[in-house]
């Protein structure tokens, strides 16, 4: 019996019953997404939103009207207005406001579509980045990549269509359920790229099987199983004969597809990355490379943007810097050579993280390190390609940078978005768990027509 | 708008005794929307809505209003004749005190009350709103069931009448015959006892079971393998294994932190009644309200530990309320979904769309649990376990550290100094320890201030007899208020802590050794020695200190010398192995997290929108109303609530649990939508099977061994595996069970399989959750520093059910394999099939290192050939003998690539990770 090349998502035994409706529902933007998730939440207010207000109030008590009711992560007492030391200026035609932390973002500014106005509910790491992937803040729910992968399957039917890979000292703080599928069928979960020789868990023959062995093995195991599939007439059986041989094939196209040696001197050096070693930047390569492949969806985290203040390990001063220097390059660089190979047109690339941070000083226990506290109101995400409107600044902040108050845009609004570049009309993108019709937006989300080109 | 617009019906109808009304032409057609409801809704509802009933009447919705109301027999409405309809006679009556709405209320206008006599006589005319609600509900799952007949054998053609083994046999037949399908010949008897030992007990049979059951002919062998099965301790873990995903049972928090938490001891009370059968009464009982019994003892709180395996979020800033509020709803949810195999979640914001439970209803049920001990931040109540096997256990460990320590004491205890004028090398080190000359190392200020460090490259050992010393001078100028000196433990924590003077910090729990008083502040301007019994701060025999921090608050003090006086030579001297595991049972004292009433009863309200920063309507504790038998009292407790859960006049309780445990035998419920019997569930596909199940299971005590043994026994049960044509064209999913259905073995027992198979398995029953072999790495991306260290010896080894579960990161190849996340309630695990799970059993160092065992067992089996040492590894693979076309295949594979391929096939053979 010849078996053919099987899709990934084609042979799922019961998980069948609920196909989704035919998507996309019309023609989309953009094909695939690379989602840079900046864990732990970088500070808008020293990277992208410059507050002139704030140097005028430096070191005075924050005006109460702004945080009389307000519940906050580690602030005690009366918190006090804390300025950016950083420089902004204006790049590009465009014209986008970027601070000096980011001159290689700051470079590619006319590509990029920078909202300022983003807000979300949660103001603690775990539930905020529940709430950003699935959009609901309690875990339970599937999330972008899942819905994405069950509703459009992959462009590559020999890879999954939903990968994470993480760099920094930590995952992010909600975890696996980050990348979770919820009550939709658990081939749809993200699945996670390991750094080193071998990209995917379990790829690797064990040591001392060679690749002819595992050749006779599958032969053999195909033989018998046949026999089985003859005599029993379960078509189960027959999927599990073709996943062994994807298996088989993956472990050859997924290492090639991860070698980063392949690439060319200057394209590493443009992306900053030093073969062997996993980083941010090595991550950024391997996404373009995933994108050009055919993976739907690509999400990165990148751990280490949560600047507390409590010492140079998490402040402003020393940290977020050095945070900047190890993605900034990279960042500029794969949009970039996503553009030079033309994928950039249909590549949704986002930047950001799961919220903002406070434009007061945090002084935790007293602490002397300058750093700002978790803040859902107001942060800001950039977007490139895949059909959105380059060169775009949206929304804007009060003068302080504490509430949006132009262009107001929660995280239901962004799953909506995204949606819709990728041709899906979010209210009717459903799937029925207990008794009712759930979606990515639950009962909200806009498209923000304004952001699309 | 006047009355005289209106058609009405031929009747004249008397209000007040003599106010005739006249008709006129028509010039509108009635609205119910338009002209009716408004009245309904502005007079009536309040009582005979949503969320009142009185009399039993609900007016909101068309199907309940037509229902009828629980006072007298009269229909309420009669379309067309408002004279037989109550509804008509309350409103006119000319009888103040019968009138509705009653004289409190305002009362219809004259016009009104026209107008609904003209919409009954008209017609009644109500558009079906479909909502499926209606009070009472007419949906099958609402009404108690009612023990059913069996169809008769002699329905069936003659050559099929010895077919039915019982009377399950007889229900499955006769639907499929009306489908036009026949059962499957019974299948080979080795393969009976391989389905039967994965589904009683999730292990293969051994080669020697399989023999014993294949040479017992007697006529009531099956019976009796059956029963041997049940009575094996493996059954418990098995069953277990399916009652953990409802009871989203897990080792760690979940979000952020996702810290360790010990609750196993409710794994092994859950194995424990399933081995003991405990009726899923008496099973019900003891995990909602153990702690309400009044001689529950510690195994009836233990059980409680059903409700605590909710998540905690103990991240900064977390408002702790929300997270309990959070739990609540949890406890609510699953309680719905795993006892009424009902949907509640939707009616924590607004009423059920489509089943009759409205959000006062959920807040009621809600409100059960909302008299619970627990917050949303931290782990208590916590109750600390004695079993005679722990006890026996711990002594066992201090005889091995006794005897370690005989063999290396100094005569006499001496001041060993761990902190003097320096520190001892530590990865973490925080504040300024610098001490020159000693005794300088003044420190203080406002406020807490403390300098530590942690994560000591040679930590401190700990052993019986040893007294931790701290010398301290308190300073007169500026006295601190309070010392607090805490010790954190290697691959542990700092909950080892005292203090001396105010209790200012609060940090740990008071009165315990993680915030122990030592009394009141030494005398100021001279040195004093703080002495701290290390039992006083949980440090038993064999503590390894890793982490020292000094603190103190408001004021100044001057740190000295601190260390251990011990008659061990040299405390940094890391323990034998032995002595080490010795010292992580006695690290080890035993907890579980368990339910406890609140103190001071909270008030519940509803909540607006589901959230808790909204509190609504006060609310009492009551089961939903449709649910509710008339007249039934249901205590307004946990007990009350599981009491009522458990009343075979409650409809839904039996026949949700046999719907499980037949998912369990056959693939997919009688009911496939396990969580929703509700109106937008599937039907059953065997009705009269479901209730005769539900009812007998009652009258059977509730026993689960009662219902396995009634499926089991079932032909059903024995039929081959072999899907025809016809199967696949007429039922296709094979809810009929003309065909044996196969099932991929669960991500627990295909590890259990291989190591069964490779006689690797450590069989031990129950005790602290393990941590099997996975790769390295996998849990770096966690954010506790709790990290995943292999375990070593025979817990390497244990079966999947033990496997340490953390939230955030789960063990990788049981999430291949469709695992769940055990953060909610899970009815049924997806079962997939992709090449990741190829992958896993081909490549995961566990399961190669089965393999290779597996491997050497073939090679070294007892045989006269290779071909017999095949034979018999395929037989313990598959439960049966390859024929002659495997055989040759597999000889041929072993000649060209080694026993360790040839297991290797074996092992991931689709018979092998079938049951089928």
């Amino acid at each position: 019996m010849a078996l053919g090349r099987v899709a990934w998502a084609d042979l799922l035994g019961d998980s069948k019953s609920q196909a989704p409706a035919r998507l996309p529902h019309f023609a989309p933007k953009a094909k695939r997404i690379i989602y840079l998730h900046m864990a732990g939440s970088p500070s808008q207010l020293d990277l992208f939103d410059p507050k002139p207000t704030l140097a005028r109030f430096q070191g005075q008590a924050m005006p109460e009207s702004f945080t009389a009711k307000e519940r906050f992560a580690f602030i005690k007492g009366t918190p006090k207005v804390l300025a950016s030391p950083y420089t902004f200026a204006q790049h590009g035609e465009s014209g986008q406001w970027i601070s000096e932390l980011l001159p290689h973002t700051a470079r590619i500014a006319d590509k990029l579509t920078v909202v300022r106005s983003m807000s979300s509910t949660q103001f603690n790491h775990a539930p905020a980045q529940i709430f950003l992937n699935t959009g609901h803040h309690l875990i339970g729910r599937p999330s972008l990549g899942s819905w994405l992968s069950y509703g459009l399957g992959n462009l590559n039917e020999n890879l999954p269509a939903f990968v994470v890979m993480l760099s920094g000292q930590f995952g992010p703080s909600g975890g696996a359920s980050c990348w979770g599928n919820g009550f939709l069928p658990s081939e749809h979960q993200g699945v996670r790229l390991l750094g080193g020789a071998e990209p995917i868990l379990y790829l690797a023959n064990p040591d001392g099987v060679t690749r002819e062995q595992r050749r006779l093995e599958l032969d053999a195991l195909a033989d018998i199983n046949r026999g089985t599939a003859e005599r029993l007439g379960d078509p189960e059986t027959l999927a599990r004969m073709a996943q062994y041989e994807l298996a088989f094939r993956m472990q050859t196209e997924v290492p090639e597809l991860a070698n980063l040696q392949t690439e060319s001197r200057s394209t590493l050096e443009r992306y900053g990355v030093q073969l062997g070693q996993p980083s941010f930047a090595a991550n950024c390569l391997l996404a373009r490379r995933m994108a050009e492949a055919g993976i739907r969806f690509i999400q990165l985290y990148d751990w280490g943007w949560d600047s507390h203040g409590t010492g140079p390990n998490d402040d402003i001063v020393t940290s977020l810097p050095e945070q900047c220097r190890r993605t900034d390059q990279a960042c500029a660089a794969l949009v970039e050579d996503l553009d030079a190979r033309g994928l950039l047109e249909d590549t949704l690339v986002v930047w950001g993280g799961e919220f903002g941070r406070t434009p007061m000083n945090e002084e935790r226990d007293g602490s002397k390190f300058l750093g700002r506290d978790h803040h859902p109101h107001a942060f800001t995400m950039w977007f490139a390609g895949g059909g959105m409107r380059p060169g775009t600044s949206y929304g804007a902040t009060d003068d302080f940078g504490y509430f949006p108050v132009e262009g107001a845009m929660d995280v239901h609004d962004l799953h909506a978005t995204i949606l819709h570049l990728l041709g899906i009309r979010h209210e009717a993108f459903t799937f029925q768990h207990q008794g009712r019709s759930f979606r990515l937006t639950d009962v909200a989300g806009r498209v923000i027509h304004e952001l699309l080109a | 708008m006047s009355l005289g617009q209106w058609v009405v019906g031929a009747g004249l109808a008397l209000v007040g005794g003599a106010h005739a009304v006249g008709v006129q032409e028509p010039a509108n057609e009635l609205d119910f929307e338009r002209d009716v409801l408004p009245i309904l809704r502005e007079h009536c509802f309040d009582c005979h809505g949503p969320y009142r009933q009185k009399a039993g009447l609900r007016l909101d919705q068309r199907a309940a209003a037509m229902a009828g109301s629980s006072f007298g027999t009269d229909p309420v409405l009669v379309p067309g004749n408002r004279d037989a309809s109550l509804l008509w006679d309350m409103i006119s009556s000319p009888d103040e005190d019968d009138r509705m709405p009653p004289a409190k209320s305002p009362p219809l206008g004259a016009d009104q009350i026209q107008l609904l006599g003209a919409w009954i006589d008209a017609g009644a005319t109500w558009p079906d709103d479909g909502h499926a609600a209606s009070w009472p509900s007419k949906h099958w799952s609402y009404q108690t069931p009612q023990s059913v007949e069996p169809p008769g054998l002699d329905v069936f053609p003659k050559r099929l009448r010895a077919w039915p083994q019982g009377e399950v046999d007889r229900f499955l037949l006769a639907a499929m015959l009306t489908a036009g399908l026949e059962p499957q010949p019974l299948a080979d008897r080795a393969l009976w006892f391989r389905r039967a030992s994965l589904d009683l007990t999730g292990l293969p049979p051994s080669l020697p079971e399989l023999d014993e059951f294949l040479g017992d002919s007697a006529p009531d062998a099956w019976e009796r393998a059956l029963d041997r099965l049940m009575d094996s301790p493996h059954y418990g873990e098995q069953q277990a294994l399916r009652w953990l995903d409802l009871a989203r049972y897990a080792d760690s928090n979940g979000y952020e932190k996702d810290a360790e938490r010990s609750i196993w001891p409710y794994r092994d009370w859950v194995i424990e009644a399933y081995n003991q059968d405990l009726g899923f009464d008496e099973f019900t009982r003891l995990q909602l309200a153990g702690d309400l019994l009044p001689d529950g003892g510690q195994q009836a709180l233990i059980a409680t530990g059903f409700q605590r395996n909710t998540m905690v979020n103990d991240e900064g800033g977390t408002d702790a309320e929300e997270y309990r509020v959070a739990a609540v709803k949890d406890r609510t949810d699953t309680l719905a979904a795993v006892w009424l195999g009902s949907t509640m979640g939707c009616a924590q914001c607004h009423n059920h769309k489509y089943d009759p439970f409205t959000q006062r209803d959920y807040y009621q049920l809600y409100a059960f649990f909302d008299q619970t001990a627990d917050g949303g931040k931290s782990n208590e109540p916590i109750l600390p376990v004695e079993t005679p096997a722990l006890l026996a256990e711990r002594a066992r460990a201090l005889a091995e550290l006794a005897s370690f320590q005989a063999g290396r004491s100094l005569p006499q205890s001496q001041d060993s100094i761990w902190v003097g004028e320096s520190i001892p090398e530590a990865q973490i080190v925080d504040g300024d320890w610098s001490s020159e000359p000693l005794g300088e190392r003044r420190r203080g200020g406002a406020g807490y201030q403390q300098i530590y460090f942690t994560g000591a490259k040679r930590p401190f050992v700990v052993l019986e007899g040893d007294c931790w010393f701290v010398d301290v001078w308190v300073d007169p100028e500026s006295p601190a208020r309070e010392i607090l000196i805490q010790f954190h433990v290697q691959a542990g924590n700092w909950e080892h802590r005292a203090y001396l003077g105010e209790d200012l910090h609060g940090l740990g729990r008071a009165g315990t050794g993680s915030r122990r008083a030592l009394g009141s502040m030494p005398a100021a301007g001279a040195w004093h020695r703080i002495e701290i019994q290390p039992e006083l701060v949980d440090l038993p025999p064999g503590s390894q200190v890793d982490g020292f921090a000094l603190g103190q608050v408001d004021g100044f003090v001057r740190w000295g010398n601190a260390g251990l006086t011990t008659t061990n030579p040299d405390p940094s001297e890391p323990l034998p192995p032995e002595a080490a595991a010795a010292a992580s049972t006695l690290a080890r004292t035993v907890t579980t997290l368990v339910m406890r009433a609140v103190d001071s009863p909270r008030t519940t309200h509803l909540l607006e929108r589901g959230s808790f920063l909204s509190p609504g309507a006060e609310v009492q504790p009551e089961v939903p109303v449709v649910l509710r038998a008339k007249g039934q009292h249901v205590e307004p407790d946990r007990l009350g609530l599981a009491n009522w859960l458990v009343d075979p006049e409650q409809p839904l309780t039996a026949r949700v649990e046999v719907n499980r445990v037949w998912q369990q035998i056959f693939g997919t419920g009688i009911v496939a939508t396990l969580d929703d019997f509700g109106s937008q569930g599937e039907p059953p596909s065997h009705p009269e099977l479901l209730d005769w199940l539900a009812t007998e299971f009652v009258s059977h005590g509730w026993s689960r061994k009662w219902l396995l043994r009634t499926l089991m026994t079932s032909a059903a049960y024995r039929q081959g595996a072999e899907q025809t044509d016809a199967n696949l064209r007429i039922d296709p999913t094979n809810r009929l069970l003309a065909h044996f259905p196969r099932l991929r073995l669960p991500a627990e027992n295909l590890r259990d399989l291989c190591l069964a198979v490779s006689q690797r398995l450590e069989s031990k029953v129950g005790g602290p959750s393990v941590h099997p072999p996975q790769p390295a790495g996998i849990d770096a991306g966690t954010y506790t520093g709790d990290r995943w260290f292999n375990s070593t010896g025979p817990d390497r080894y244990r079966r999947g059910l033990y496997t340490f579960w953390r939230r955030t990161s789960p063990y990788p190849s049981f999430v291949l394999f469709d695992a769940t996340s055990r953060e909610l309630a899970c009815t049924r695990r997806n079962r997939s099939n992709t090449p990741l799970q190829a992958l896993a059993l081909l490549n995961d160092p566990a399961f190669v290192e089965t393999t290779r065992a597996f491997a050497e067992r073939l090679e070294q089996f007892p045989a006269p050939d290779d071909a017999d040492r095949i034979r018999m590894g395929f037989r313990a693979c598959t439960g049966r003998f390859p024929n002659a076309h495997e055989l040759e295949v597999l000889m041929a594979l072993r000649s060209s690539a080694g026993w360790e391929s040839l297991a290797r096939v074996l092992l991931n053979l689709d018979e092998t990770l079938n049951r089928g």
